[in-house]
């Protein structure tokens, strides 16, 4: 049952369930949320590659990835939540579709 | 053994992730992404990376979650506020849409021939490994990742001010902060 075909498999479906709350919802918190499903189903492919061609290393490139991959998530969840905080006290609303001021 | 922990903690993970996108409520889809978490987390210890598991649980549901519940609660969300759901034929689409990535993905993935689970060398994975590698191969992205942080904490900080472009009326008490060049 452990094999890499599972593991990428789960990794695979993560990601897709992630794209789908990114596209089919419209609460801007939720889609933040579904970005995180995405880093994390990508994480899970990291190590199970790192798990099942080690190489010659005790702790492949894999791993480091994993972490750098934190970082980013950790900074793009910091950065995302505090435009969020913005725009709620300005406008009052969470809803994607309303956030069109850049848009043409 | 080994197998029967994989699948409960991929069942797991991916029963979180399908609440996480499907419940209406914020402070629900962040409930489920803690058990979706977790088991993510329970799978790279299975794929003998514990020191990244233990990373997982404290940045992702230490920190990350923590933050979203943080906002969640400090928005006061309101039902109207929300703005609904798309009309069901769109989200049936988007559906039918990651079905195909998904089968995409998994045909690629399928089509190849991987190697078979081994036993671990002695220390594979302790976080000694992982810093070793970490600081002798991938010292740049280190440093980069840090000038990242510092720069995302300075944006948050930035963002998250009452007022972005209309300086603090000076009669107000409020806050006295002298920073800040807006």
């Amino acid at each position: 049952m452990l094999t890499l075909h599972n593991c990428l498999l789960l990794s695979a479906l993560l990601f897709a369930t992630g794209v789908f709350g990114v596209i089919a919802r419209r609460n801007v918190l939720i889609v933040l949320m579904s970005i995180e499903l995405m880093l994390n189903g990508v994480n899970v492919a990291f190590v199970s590659f790192a798990k099942f061609y080690p190489g010659s290393s005790l702790a492949p490139a894999g791993h480091v990835f994993v972490l750098l991959t934190m970082a980013v998530a950790a900074a793009e969840a910091a950065v995302g939540l505090a435009i969020v905080i913005a725009w709620f006290r300005n406008r009052k609303t969470t809803d994607t579709d309303d956030m069109r001021s850049l848009r043409w | 053994m080994r197998d029967a922990f994989f699948v409960m903690f991929s069942f797991l993970a991916i029963l979180g992730g399908f609440l996480t996108v499907s419940r209406r409520s914020p402070m629900y889809s962040a409930l489920s992404l803690m058990i979706f978490f977790g088991a993510v987390s329970g799978v790279m210890m299975i794929l003998s990376a514990p020191f990244l598991a233990l990373m997982q649980l404290m940045v992702y549901a230490g920190a990350i979650l923590v933050l979203f519940l943080f906002v969640i609660m400090l928005l006061a969300l309101r039902e109207e506020d929300s703005g609904g759901e798309r009309p069901w034929p769109l989200q049936l689409l988007a559906g039918i849409g990651c079905a195909v990535l998904f089968g995409l993905i998994a045909a690629a993935v399928l089509r190849r021939e991987f190697v078979a689970w081994q036993p671990d060398k002695p220390g594979f994975g302790s976080p000694e490994e992982v810093g070793r590698t970490m600081f002798a191969d991938f010292v740049l992205p280190f440093e980069v990742v840090s000038v990242l942080i510092l720069a995302a904490t300075m944006g948050a900080v930035v963002l998250a001010k009452k007022h972005l472009d209309k300086p603090e009326p000076p009669a107000q008490g409020g806050s006295t902060g002298t920073g800040g060049g807006h």
